[in-house]
């Protein structure tokens, strides 16, 4: 469980963050969304603890990010960045080794091994092992880098008691053709309902966050303007305010979607006539 | 590790006792194969090898070898701070002169060397350049790195500005040395920059020793965290690492080995540069193996620069540096061009 108290980040004169507060459950994926610029980003970035707000705290599990390691907060929480430094001459097992880091001191172990394998073949890049990352697509490097953010906080039958973990996911479907962002975004999914991770993600497209969210906040200028349950949050009115362009939601008790730049109902409508 | 860092390990631990025994028996003072090495075996107890004569024993023992093994020490520090440094920088074409040691050295050298420090007697006045060029090279780095921080933290890409900043002030201030010096002066901080390992003796190579052994170890102790930094600032947060203690701890490290081999040999450039290019090529990016591999290749390879710049022009010696810098730039150059193509398919 994580908690965001009175969270406020300045960049410059600009007030990126003011005065953002939210919780996120353990074993539910909570979508972030909003227009560009309003702070989505960068409250996942305190809540990772990259960069240290202005005021306010973060907890995580009942405890201040800041009194937990560096080291044991590694190996609870992983985080995918937005965009990827391009590591030349490393191979796409190189790269979700890296993810196990935290856990070994200097050779990964038997089990490590195992995890990075799942990871791999979790992500459908096992067959991509011995490339070197700068001939990677962009999909192909964003299912790696995914990849490594699983290996981090992959779960352990050893650690039964341990802690609940932290996912948090800024724009993971960037580059990924349709497949492959329904495949990742379950695995996030899974990640929550199986293992009980609280799950954070930031992003842009409403379909997807309505089929695959428990809980969804809307930000804009760095404020919160609406959070709760996916289906309540997000409704026409608010989103066609927030975005000004026509959206359409289509749900009944097991379907929930949502349709941006059309109103479906009046198409609807004339295809009936 | 893999059959290919396996095998540039294996080959490089038999070239090293090749270039040891290539280094100390050529030269403009002769001394055979043969006679070299029993004169190496005599070292070790086999004392019924004597076809060499006093005066060869001599040279070989106090004036070769010492040289050899200062080229090897030199050469991997030199290597291994290129490979660190690369690492933090995020970038191949970083080298030690970069955050400001080689312009703070040079500066420190032409003050020492215009105010005739060398000419004072005792200890100090014998290592008294030594001496300058070393605080000179670890103050700018101070600067350089003093410059590059802000709150709490250090900026790679001020760091990096802030050193081409230091770099050209410290340039300017020599440029005005130089303009104040005499003939003999100006000859004296002209050789001084092309570096040179004549001079070599047992007392220096001790005194290396621990400047040279210890920052390597800890840089190669630093391995695993920058393969994690290659992945970018905050990923290496994520994966808990303490960026601003490894940028600290490099950059001390860095600066006390490099500061230790210019006090000694002057600029001596490319190693740093080139080695480590050289070595991701044979054994790919990951530190450990890059770091200890660059160790021992820098080290080779230094000594045979240095074994070329004492025979071209024997019974006189070419300043080492010309040397690395004449063979390194086409090597580099066509490395760029080969990775260019490789990435452009």
């Amino acid at each position: 469980m994580v908690k965001a108290k009175n969270i406020s980040f300045d960049a410059g004169e600009k007030k990126i963050l003011k005065k953002v507060s939210s919780n996120f459950e353990n074993g539910k994926v909570t979508a972030i969304l909003g227009p560009n610029g309003a702070g989505k980003s960068t409250l996942v970035k305190c809540i990772a603890g990259t960069i240290t707000p202005k005021t306010g705290d973060i907890e995580f599990n009942g405890k201040n990010i800041k009194s937990i390691s560096l080291e044991n907060f590694a190996c609870k929480r992983s985080y995918l960045n937005q965009q990827f430094n391009l590591s030349v001459g490393y191979t796409v097992r190189d790269i979700v080794s890296i993810g196990r880091f935290p856990h070994y001191k200097v050779y990964p172990s038997k089990k490590d091994d195992e995890i990075i394998t799942s990871a791999m073949k979790l992500l459908d890049v096992i067959s991509l092992s011995d490339r070197t990352t700068n001939t990677l697509s962009g999909g192909e490097l964003q299912r790696v880098h995914f990849a490594r953010t699983l290996a981090q906080i992959w779960p352990d039958s050893s650690e039964e008691q341990a802690e609940k973990k932290l996912l948090i996911l800024d724009e993971p479907v960037n580059n990924l053709d349709p497949q492959y962002q329904h495949s990742i975004l379950k695995s996030a999914k899974d990640f929550a309902d199986n293992y009980n991770v609280c799950v954070i993600i930031v992003l842009h497209d409403l379909n997807l966050i309505a089929q695959y969210s428990d809980y969804s906040i809307l930000m804009k200028q760095g404020e919160i303007i609406s959070k709760g349950k996916t289906r309540e949050v997000l409704t026409e009115q608010l989103l066609e305010e927030v975005y000004k362009v026509p959206v359409s939601i289509i749900k009944n008790k097991n379907n929930f979607n949502i349709i941006t730049g059309i109103k479906y109902n009046q198409i609807k409508k004339e295809l009936i006539k | 590790m893999t059959q290919r860092v396996k095998l540039t390990y294996i080959s490089l631990f038999i070239l090293l006792p090749v270039c040891i025994v290539l280094g100390t028996s050529l030269g403009a003072f002769k001394i055979e194969f043969k006679q070299c090495a029993n004169i190496l075996l005599n070292l070790f107890g086999a004392d019924n090898y004597s076809d060499f004569t006093n005066p060869q024993h001599n040279v070989l023992l106090h004036i070769r070898l010492p040289r050899v093994f200062l080229s090897m020490m030199i050469g991997a520090a030199l290597a291994v701070s290129g490979a660190g440094l690369q690492g933090l920088f995020r970038n191949p074409l970083a080298d030690p002169g970069l955050i400001g040691i080689s312009a703070g050295a040079m500066l420190a050298a032409s003050i020492a060397i215009i105010s005739g420090l060398q000419f004072t007697n005792g200890f100090l006045g014998y290592y008294s350049i030594s001496v300058a060029t070393f605080i000179g090279a670890i103050t700018t780095t101070i600067i350089v790195f003093r410059l590059s921080k802000a709150q709490n933290s250090t900026n790679i890409a001020t760091m990096l500005l802030a050193g081409i900043a230091i770099n050209a002030l410290a340039g300017a201030v020599t440029g005005f040395i130089i303009y104040l010096s005499n003939d003999d002066q100006l000859r004296d901080i002209t050789f001084w920059s092309l570096g040179s390992l004549g001079g070599a003796d047992w007392e220096k190579v001790i005194a290396l020793i621990p400047l040279i052994i210890l920052p390597i170890i800890m840089i190669a102790r630093l391995a695993k965290k920058l393969d994690v930094y290659a992945l970018g600032e905050s990923e290496a947060m994520c994966l808990g690492v303490n960026v601003n203690s490894l940028k600290r701890k490099l950059v001390v490290w860095v600066t006390i080995t490099v500061g230790a081999c210019v006090a000694i040999a002057g600029m001596i450039g490319f190693i740093g540069l080139l080695i480590p290019h050289i070595t991701r090529l044979l054994v790919g990016p990951k530190h450990r193996n890059l770091i200890w591999i660059s160790a021992i290749l820098g080290g080779l390879v230094l000594s045979i620069a240095d074994l070329l710049c004492r025979l071209i022009v024997a019974p006189a010696e070419l300043p080492i540096g010309i040397l690395t810098a004449i063979l390194g730039t086409p090597l580099f150059l066509v490395l760029l061009i080969q990775q260019k193509r490789k990435i452009n398919g």
